[in-house]
């Protein structure tokens, strides 16, 4: 390797609270129909230092046999805001509040956020006029970023908020078949992040399921992303309180040079028999 | 060497239209004058705002007879209170500088691009439409790789074109760097190794990295099609 000199602090900021609290983060109300977003609420009001990566955290939306869709948006600048990162598939989520909650949903994303910008966050749901909590935390604010840094993201698979691009896993264990998130890209990217909820309908999420998430670019067969051996790092929780987590470890990216004009798609194999309503709904976050 | 402000544009609006900061219009430049060249850009002066999205562009020609690509790019985006230097790359076959506007509003912007120059800076090696495939192939002999061990001496680049016969769907190619840590009795070990997998919309680039003892830039396919590649190693001092 060429190990480069990375001297100073890897400073670090987040609305999460510097104490001990049962509700870490921002709280965040959804519209008051299911794709309205709710009022734009700010969880920084001027980031410390330029910012290379950032991790989004959403939490405390999911309900046991309940439709819990929903779509967050990231927000910077003044109001009114503009739209950094859109329709972050937050659905179901789990979080800070309920014992048998697994966890959050979370994202991260290599992305440069200048230093004193303003964050806020805005999200919609079948939950209407409902709060959940949104986190956000930054790293950066020193000479390069670890990795390669984008400055715009753009989200592939959103249908009508709050729902994403229906797919049928495969069931115990077995693979899905690839399911066209975008026929074309719209412009180069070279990092990727996924979202994945259950579906409209779905109130009996059977716990407890892991379910494994690809991407594959390209016209049938697809190559996954990454071309690892392990495939895709992500895997999306359902809990014995229905609701959602992941991706479980974390959320690294993946980092490949995909230009514009490309199909992708994604196939999703769940650890066990499928629910009721049979499907999931997915999205694809890419970054340039 | 010289080190000297080799361009810049000095309030110069710029829009939808790519705009070489070379010639400062958007006639988009291919110049040959070698050299390790930096951008500088100045978001915070050009009063970048939220909803605006700038792209920073730096093409070359990765042979002299080449198609002039994208070696790098990256987005500015929002409001900033900082400047920016992006690392620098030894050009020579046909390059520019370029900012963009994707959306928000027409801004007038400041850049440089800084030059250190001399007689030192070369193409010490390359390969023109050269097939790799399975067999692990030395881009300083053009000769499938064996232990190669160049023991020139200097600061190296290696540029790949994966476009000129592109790679597709499916492909898979590792670009690695040998070297020796000392000239006598040292032992040639791989440095790095890097892939390249599926189609391509860039040239593909090394950091700038001091070479002397027994080095050696190589090419592999893994998994595709064969493909003719050219390629480029720069050589600085």
């Amino acid at each position: 390797m060429l190990w480069t000199p990375r001297k100073g602090v890897l400073r670090y900021e987040s609305n999460l609270g510097n104490v001990g609290t049962a509700t870490p983060g921002t709280s965040v109300t959804t519209g008051a129909t299911a794709a309205t977003k709710g009022t734009a609420v700010q969880l920084i009001a001027a980031t410390l230092f330029d910012a290379y990566y950032v991790r989004v955290i959403a939490s405390n939306y999911g309900l046991a046999t309940t439709t819990s869709r929903g779509c967050l948006d990231i927000l910077i600048g003044a109001a009114t805001e503009d739209v950094l990162i859109a329709n972050l598939l937050m659905g179901f989520c789990g979080g800070s509040t309920a014992a048998a909650h697994g966890g959050p949903k979370t994202w991260d994303f290599p992305l440069f956020i200048p230093a004193g910008s303003r964050l806020a966050a805005q999200a919609a749901g079948d939950r209407v006029s409902t709060a959940m909590r949104v986190g956000i935390q930054l790293w950066g604010g020193v000479s390069e970023p670890p990795f390669r840094c984008g400055g715009r993201v753009v989200t592939y698979g959103i249908g009508t908020v709050p729902a994403g691009t229906t797919i049928t896993p495969g069931a115990s264990g077995a693979e899905g078949a690839f399911t066209q998130v975008t026929a074309s890209t719209t412009e180069d990217h070279f990092a990727f992040v996924p979202s994945l909820q259950p579906p409209t309908g779905d109130t009996t999420l059977t716990p407890v399921k892991h379910t494994y998430f690809d991407i594959g670019t390209g016209a049938a067969t697809e190559e996954i992303l990454g071309g690892s051996a392990s495939e895709c790092p992500w895997i999306f929780t359902v809990d014995s309180d229905e609701c959602m987590t992941g991706p479980w470890g974390g959320c690294m990216p993946i980092f490949q040079d995909v230009p514009s004009g490309t199909r992708m798609t994604v196939r999703v194999s769940a650890s066990g028999a499928l629910d009721t309503v049979g499907t999931q709904e997915v999205a694809i976050h890419g970054i340039g | 060497m010289a080190f000297t402000q080799a361009w810049e544009i000095d309030g110069v609006t710029v829009g939808t239209g790519e705009l070489s900061i070379i010639s400062g219009t958007t006639t988009l430049q291919s110049n040959t004058s070698p050299g390790f060249y930096q951008l500088c850009l100045d978001p915070a002066g050009a009063a970048l705002a939220k909803g605006d999205y700038f792209k920073w562009r730096i093409r070359e020609k990765v042979l002299s007879g080449s198609t002039q690509r994208v070696v790098f790019s990256g987005i500015l985006s929002q409001a900033h209170t900082n400047n920016v230097i992006v690392p620098g790359l030894i050009l020579m076959h046909g390059f520019d500088f370029t900012l963009q506007k994707l959306a928000g509003t027409d801004r007038a912007w400041d850049a440089t691009v800084r030059k250190s120059a001399g007689a030192s800076i070369s193409q010490s090696h390359s390969l023109s439409a050269v097939t790799i495939g399975a067999t692990e192939w030395s881009v300083t002999t053009n000769t499938s790789f064996v232990a190669d061990a160049d023991t020139t001496a200097g600061a190296f680049q290696l540029f790949v074109d994966p476009i000129a016969a592109p790679m597709v769907k499916g492909d898979d190619y590792t670009v690695k760097l040998y070297e020796k840590v000392e000239a006598t009795g040292g032992t040639q070990r791989m440095v790095w190794s890097e892939t390249i997998r599926d189609v391509q919309s860039e040239l593909y680039v090394t950091s700038v990295v001091g070479l002397m003892n027994g080095w050696d830039f190589t090419l592999k396919k893994n998994a595709g099609t064969d493909h003719a590649q050219d390629a480029s190693v720069r050589k600085l001092g």
